[in-house]
């Protein structure tokens, strides 16, 4: 009984360990640092310390295709896909490309944009000034 | 409201709707002005009023300025500093492209900042000029001291906020608020020469060419 009891408990550990490590193989960074030299090159503002999972908590209704998103080529639209998620210079580069804005303004758009719009509805927000986001060390 | 959301939204939008409208209501009462006057000019040129125009553009290209070198040289730096750089700084770029979504062509950190230090240098000659040389002391008023503070007041906040220097937020702020009290002043402040220049150049140029022959610059 015991030797069945072992057993069971061996194999209930070794799930959970590939469990849990099948977990942090998929599981976000916590912080980002966005620089991006290899788009933009020598950088004219200090970089931004991008707190991942603060923005999952606090867009949680939203949800990931608050930001996450790629171009539809049959509806022409912007689509979020889950499962699908890349970096925003995936897409957006040094230069704009069509109606897709160069990295920089797509960065800008979506972070002061959204950070002054929640402001604007009196919601917890983010930082809306250059220096809150590119702050120098 | 947020102060920085304040400054930035309503207030900037305030400020340049005064420098429109207030620049359109000082030239329709110009233009009424000029229709009063029942003169006659008999000895205007045109030529004479564009050739004027002209050459108070150039460097030296007007006596007043060949015969004072340093001053032409500070006074033709600061007046291309300060019209070129709020337009091209790529901070306000970044900011017209939230409000509006268009981009155009911007300046680098490093001539960005050399030109800031051309206009804080300006103005301190300026000041300087008002106080020492007393042919400009005797006709300078209150308000052509407080113009070029002013001014300095504006470039060096938007120096210390765009390198953080000091408290951020407040600094970038009073930038942006003081920039707004200049931009409204436009209309109403001797900063209008911005868009009177030539019509006072021209009208000297026409008066002095025909009959006297004579150069105004």
């Amino acid at each position: 009984m015991s030797f069945f009891n072992r057993k069971f408990k061996f194999i209930g550990w070794s799930l959970l360990c590939l469990l849990l490590q099948t977990g942090t193989a998929f599981a976000q960074e916590e912080n980002y640092v966005l620089a991006h030299q290899d788009v933009f090159g020598k950088m004219q503002r200090p970089a931004v310390h991008f707190p991942h999972a603060a923005h999952e908590e606090a867009l949680s209704d939203e949800g990931c295709g608050a930001c996450h998103h790629v171009f539809d080529e049959q509806v022409k639209k912007l689509v979020y896909t889950e499962g699908e998620e890349q970096e925003c210079k995936t897409c957006h580069g040094l230069k704009p490309a069509g109606t897709s804005p160069a990295l920089r303004e797509a960065y800008h758009k979506s972070c002061t944009g959204c950070h002054r719009l929640k402001k604007k509805n009196i919601e917890k927000s983010g930082p809306t000034t250059c220096g809150e986001c590119h702050p120098k060390k | 409201m947020d102060l920085y959301e304040l400054v930035r939204g309503p207030l900037a939008v305030a400020a340049f709707a005064v420098l429109i409208l207030g620049s359109l209501y000082r030239a329709l009462s110009m233009i009424k002005v000029g229709k009063k006057a029942k003169m006659l000019y008999p000895q205007a040129s045109i030529s004479g009023g564009l050739r004027s125009i002209l050459h108070h553009l150039l460097p030296f290209g007007a006596s007043y300025m060949r015969a004072r070198t340093v001053f032409t040289v500070i006074t033709f730096l600061f007046h291309m500093a300060v019209i070129i750089l709020p337009i091209f700084l790529m901070s306000h770029i970044v900011l017209w492209f939230e409000s509006f979504g268009f981009l155009w062509w911007e300046l680098s950190k490093p001539a960005a900042d050399t030109m800031t230090a051309v206009v804080v240098i300006a103005c301190l000659f300026f000041i300087g000029r008002r106080l020492f040389v007393s042919e400009v002391r005797q006709v300078s008023s209150a308000s052509e001291y407080l113009l070029p503070i002013l001014i300095l007041i504006v470039f060096l906040t938007g120096f210390c906020a765009s390198h953080q220097w000091g408290p951020y937020r407040p600094m970038l702020i009073f930038h942006i608020a003081t920039s707004e009290i200049l931009i409204a002043l436009i209309p109403f402040s001797r900063l209008m020469h911005m868009l009177f220049f030539p019509f006072s150049r021209a009208y000297m140029g026409a008066e002095h060419s025909r009959v006297l022959g004579a150069k105004d610059w």
